[in-house]
């Protein structure tokens, strides 16, 4: 740190200047990744509240969640989550690629990552479409009249909570990969400097992640 | 955690081979064919457990290898466990309240609806045995408000506005004989905290009517028009009628009402220029109403004047605070018990029989 | 003018106030002191909103009925007063002010490790703050600041406006826990250890771990909240059939979190003020630095100790109230070494430590009143009535707030370069204290007697007890503005300060006062964490100059 002010630390062969209070451009990846994982803890605690109410109500209503997921559709379930799955390949590749230098592999990767959301959404807009259609909403305006067990609407209630505070965490997440695409094909990053593309890697596969859970949860209730 | 050197040197970032990734991919996709497999058979309880083990299988792939996080140092490792650390315990003390509530038995005392003696006439009658039973139903129902020896100081009393009736004194809203106070037992005492207790059977209703009574030696027997009231003649056996509660939904749109504070203006003021209509419209108009009919007219027309406890009409009553103007000066002018009147303190001696001879007035109307 | 270190009084680098003018250059900032400073006076001005709200409702309970306004009006006073308190002054308060302003300086460090999401998390907060002033303007909530279902699922009051501004101003909370603690762990100066950080880094970060851990929770709860009003989702309505009581779950695993957000920055002020004013190290430095951990730890299991009454298990309410005593014990153990490390200190009672030892008084005072309250059969009797707020006032503002008022008085000097007028500053205190104390003494007799909280009317036997703690608000309103007051004042017409007015040893003071924007001129001499005492003059001979304090 005994450089003069004025030296700028520019990591070769892209523009980004690693800033002054960093010691150097690894102590800057490094506690920038750390501050990722961060804000990954503070995703978990705020779907956790959501998987805790549903463990409180399933626990409250077993029948009644057994019948309602019925309605569900167990198929396009399964499809979205081989979608997202594969997505998160993709974005991993991306960042692999980013690392050995390979910008243009990189940037495809995106890409497909992107298209994967896009399915992933336009699959949900589906099953959505399909439960406004049938009454199937939340308890307030539960209208559909063919199950049983108590209190059905709850179930649809946590339903659209879920999926719908996922689905605003998949079209974020587009929107940080577009703007990462566009960076990667505009040549900012190279395997020197490649951070953003890691860190949206994290919050790609920690919507991933939550997915993972939400598909048996939800949808195989056995 | 010390500082890492590496001013001169390049980190190397460790760059997994692509293979490594399409194997973890390949068997995230098998564990997924796993658990809607799985999800087919019925395994009772297991089913969760088993499709619980095999998503935090999948997490640890995405977790350990798509996020690299096998290779990463221990301070990210710590950091992202500690999240599910945090989660657990929110949801097993949640769950240790919502899964462990002991569900409340009803009490085990005689009371319980349409059992016992339904006969109004025979019930209307005290009897030891429906005292003592009143005693035991009292104690469990009415003394956190009503107190223990009847005062109208039980813990509950402190927020209540107006307070609870105070057995000992003699006063009743509703009158004191025992169809009367049956009756308010069942309709419970719009705008105060007493509430209709038709749960609790005829019978219990007229013991408790009974005990209570005990409280004060001069409480009134059924008249004739407590009787006609009460829908019993002579001996015939009482038809009961009994009012179903109101359905939640409506006592809730009800709650949310707001109150009305009017009091009916369909008249004029009685002797406008006399000058006890002058202090009677600035202090006595509002709870009591144009000459005097009581916040209770108002009741009886649907209104929800705020006034606690109702102000009865005056027409036609003979009590003692109308008889002597010492009287009335001093029942006037301190606060009333039961009630929100706090008293009227700074009249002149004049006014004070302008008042009262207005007070008057108003009683010997019509 | 200043006597004090050599080399600090140049005018090459220029200090962070003056560096760069204008508003855009405030605005735009990066550097953590502006970013502080602006936090400052920001969550000061809530503040002194909240406090407005204050002295309404004591005016209110002059008399019992109605004595300035409606008893509709009241439920909205009170939920204002203690909504704005909570969300905007009392939680980002010390962290982002104090925290941002230090945290850096005393880990000799140039800036914090996000410098821009330092930035954002400010203006993150006003977004909220201005969510918030909509559903004021509105009309408020009445509510309560709890937001307890169904009512506030039904009121027709401006409850999802201000529910979704907790929401976001929880983001600025987020944002700036997740910066100390990125900070901490990877900006330290090289020598700089864990163990040789000032107690005040110990305890912004163990809050940091709290708001990051705990602030989406309560981030999830208002958007249900939200949802309910909305959507009618039902979780939490008994109608649809949800559990109100499981809102309260969601709700206090956050808010009671919250409260040592509160209160664990004011203790590492304390560590700060009574080692600079004993002129002595800490007695204790690891228990002290590990109990700040220890408490944020364990205020994640305690959340049921709100719900005693609402109607929750029985063995529920036993696990939170024997957790809750074992979260006394760390907290023990720092007024006990508090109290050790003066002991044959050389003291002297500047202004900064009349406020520490205000604070340890009443904070102790809170701490034990809350014993009563963990214990399940006298909270039965003590639940939701003028002993708990008496409680908890005597623990977050004879607490925290004198500490803040200690710390704002001792790093006035190195903040803005100016001192504040001394013998104003002791009336002040002396306000504060004797304003303080009657206002909220007599309500732990108020609700020891029965007078429940959040009620517009009372029987008259409360009233003189009622009078006398309105009587103690406005002495205490007097103190706080008279403080207020000559601070302010003292930016322009203070004397000049040295870079170290107290003879105080961190490595804040030994740079100039205000400091340059880069913090250091020069790599800074790491050395133990309080080094008081002849080994430490001997070791650091230049380092520490025999300034003295300002009242020399």
């Amino acid at each position: 740190m005994s450089e003069d002010h004025n030296h700028e630390a520019v990591i070769p062969g892209t523009h980004h200047v690693v800033p002054h209070h960093f010691a150097s451009a690894f102590a800057e990846f490094d506690a920038s990744k750390f501050g990722m994982w961060l804000f990954l803890v503070t995703e978990i605690l705020l779907f956790g509240g959501l998987f805790c109410a549903y463990s409180i109500f399933r626990g409250l209503y077993p029948e009644t969640f057994h019948e309602a997921h019925l309605e569900l559709n167990k198929t396009l379930g399964a499809l979205n989550t081989v979608v997202l799955l594969f997505s998160s390949l993709t974005m991993a590749l991306a960042v692999n690629f980013a690392q050995r230098n390979d910008r243009k592999k990189s940037a495809l990767m995106l890409v497909i990552t992107l298209l994967c959301a896009l399915t992933f959404l336009c699959v949900k807009y589906v099953e959505y479409s399909h439960k406004f259609h049938e009454g199937l909403l939340t308890a307030g305006f539960y209208k559909f009249e063919g199950i049983k067990a108590q209190n059905p609407g709850l179930f649809f209630s946590l339903y659209f909570m879920m999926t719908g505070l996922h689905g605003i965490h998949v079209l974020i997440g587009m929107t940080i990969i577009t703007w990462v695409l566009i960076r990667t094909r505009k040549g900012d990053f190279n395997s020197k400097y490649f951070t953003p593309v890691e860190l949206t890697g994290l919050y790609w596969h920690l919507v991933d992640l939550i997915w993972i859970f939400l598909f048996p949860l939800l949808y195989l209730i056995g | 955690m010390s500082e890492k050197h590496d001013h001169e040197h390049e980190h190397d970032h460790l760059i997994l081979p692509v293979s490594l990734y399409v194997k973890v991919f390949v068997g995230l996709i098998i564990l997924t064919g796993l658990t809607v497999l799985t999800s087919m058979f019925d395994f009772g309880i297991m089913n969760i457990v088993i499709a619980m083990i095999i998503a935090i299988i999948k997490s640890c792939l995405v977790v350990f290898f798509f996020m690299q996080l096998k290779f990463d140092d221990l301070g990210n490792k710590v950091t992202f466990a500690s999240a599910f650390a945090f989660l657990v315990i929110f949801i097993l003390l949640t769950s240790s309240d919502l899964f462990f509530r002991k569900h409340v038995e009803p009490l085990k005392i005689e009371a319980s609806a349409n059992q016992g003696e339904t006969d109004q006439n025979k019930l209307r009658i005290a009897t030891p045995e429906l005292i003592v039973k009143g005693k035991q139903i009292f104690q469990v129902q009415c003394v956190s408000c009503h107190g223990a020896e009847g005062y109208g100081d039980g813990p509950a009393a402190a927020a209540l506005n107006p307070k609870p009736r105070n057995y000992h004194t003699g006063q009743w809203r509703f009158g004191g004989s025992p169809t009367r106070i049956f009756h308010t037992l069942t309709v419970g005492s719009p705008g105060t905290g007493m509430a209709a207790y038709n749960n609790l059977s005829i019978e219990d209703r007229y013991a408790l009517a009974h005990y209570v009574r005990t409280f004060n030696d001069h409480n009134p027997p059924d008249t004739p028009e407590d009787l006609k009231a009460a829908g019993l003649t002579g001996d015939k056996k009482a038809v009961v009628v009994e009012e179903k509660p109101i359905p939640i939904e409506m006592a809730m749109e009800k709650i949310e009402q707001p109150d009305e504070v009017t009091i009916p203006r369909g008249e004029k003021l009685m002797h406008p220029e006399a000058p006890g209509a002058k202090i009677y419209e600035q202090k006595c108009l509002n709870c009591h109403g144009l000459n005097g009919v009581g916040a209770q007219v108002a009741l009886n027309e649907g209104q929800s004047p705020r006034v606690n406890p109702m102000t009865k009409g005056w027409q036609g009553i003979k009590a003692d605070w109308l008889n002597s103007q010492s009287n009335f000066i001093s029942v006037v002018s301190n606060h009333f018990p039961g009630s929100s009147f706090a008293g009227v303190a700074d009249l002149t001696k004049d006014e004070w029989s302008q008042i009262y001879n207005y007070s008057r007035e108003l009683s010997q109307a019509r | 003018m200043s006597n004090s270190s050599p080399a600090t009084s140049e005018v090459t680098s220029p200090d962070y106030l003056h560096g760069q003018k204008g508003l855009w250059s405030w605005l735009s900032t990066l550097d953590h002191k502006r970013i502080g400073i602006m936090y400052l006076f920001t969550t000061l001005g809530f503040f002194l909103v909240g406090g407005f709200f204050a002295i309404l409702i004591r005016l209110e309970h002059l008399t019992p009925g109605k004595t300035i306004m409606e008893a509709n009006l009241y439920n909205t006073v009170f939920t204002l007063h203690g909504a704005i308190m909570v969300f905007m002054f009392i939680i980002p308060n010390v962290p982002a002010s104090f925290g941002n302003f230090l945290l850096p300086i005393m880990i000799g460090a140039k800036d914090v490790a996000f410098p821009r999401l330092n930035l954002i998390s400010y203006y993150v907060l006003w977004a909220g703050a201005a969510l918030a002033i909509c559903s004021i303007v509105i009309g408020g909530v009445d509510t309560g600041w709890t937001f307890y279902t169904p009512y506030s699922i039904r009121t027709g009051s401006a409850v999802t406006l201000m529910a979704l501004g907790v929401f976001v101003m929880g983001f600025s909370s987020i944002f700036t826990g997740l910066n100390f603690i990125a900070t901490v762990h990877k900006m330290r100066a090289p020598g700089m250890t864990f163990h040789k950080m000032p107690l005040f880094v110990w305890s912004t970060y163990a809050t940091a771990i709290i708001q990051v851990v705990a602030t989406p929770v309560i981030g999830i709860t208002v958007a249900l909240l939200v949802m309910e009003r909305v959507f009618h989702i039902g979780f939490f309505d008994p109608k649809l059939g949800g559990d109100p009581v499981l809102f309260q779950h969601f709700f206090w695993f956050y808010s009671h979190p919250a409260v040592y957000i509160m209160i664990v920055p004011g203790f590492g002020i304390i560590s700060e003020l009574i080692t600079a004013f004993s002129k002595k190290t800490i007695f204790g430095y690891k228990p002290v630095a590990y109990s700040s951990l220890a408490i944020a730890f364990a205020s994640f299991i305690v959340w049921g100790h709100h719900m005693f009454v609402s109607g929750q298990s029985y063995l529920a309410s036993m696990l939170f109230s024997v957790a809750t005593i074992i979260i006394g014990v760390p907290t023990a153990i720092k007024i006990i070494n508090w109290t050790v490390t003066m002991y044959k200190g050389h003291v002297s009672w500047d202004t900064p430590m009349l406020y520490a030892m205000s604070f340890i008084f009443m904070f102790s005072i809170g701490g034990l009143t809350g014993l009563f309250l963990i214990a399940l059969s006298v909270d039965v009797h003590l639940h939701d009535t003028y002993f708990v707020v008496a409680h908890f006032h005597y623990v977050m503002m004879g607490g925290t707030v004198m500490a803040m008022l200690g710390g704002l008085h001792y790093w006035w000097p190195k903040m803005f370069g100016r001192m504040y007028p001394e013998k104003l500053a002791r009336v002040g205190a002396f306000l504060v204290f004797m304003g303080f104390n009657t206002t909220f003494l007599p309500q732990f007799v108020l609700g020891y007697l029965g007078m429940p909280r959040r009620y517009y009317n009372y029987e008259p036997r409360y009233q003189p007890l009622h009078q006398l703690s309105t009587l103690g608000s406005w002495i205490l309103a007097s103190g706080l503005l008279l403080t207020f007051g000559y601070l302010l004042v003292s930016l322009w017409r203070g004397k000049k300060a040295p870079a170290n007015p107290w003879g105080a040893r961190g490595l804040e003071w030994t740079i100039p006062s205000p400091p340059p924007v880069e913090n250091f001129t020069k790599e800074p001499i790491i050395f133990d964490a309080y080094p008081y005492g002849e080994e430490y003059d001997h070791k650091y001979p230049n380092l520490f100059p025999a300034s003295g304090g300002a009242h020399v």
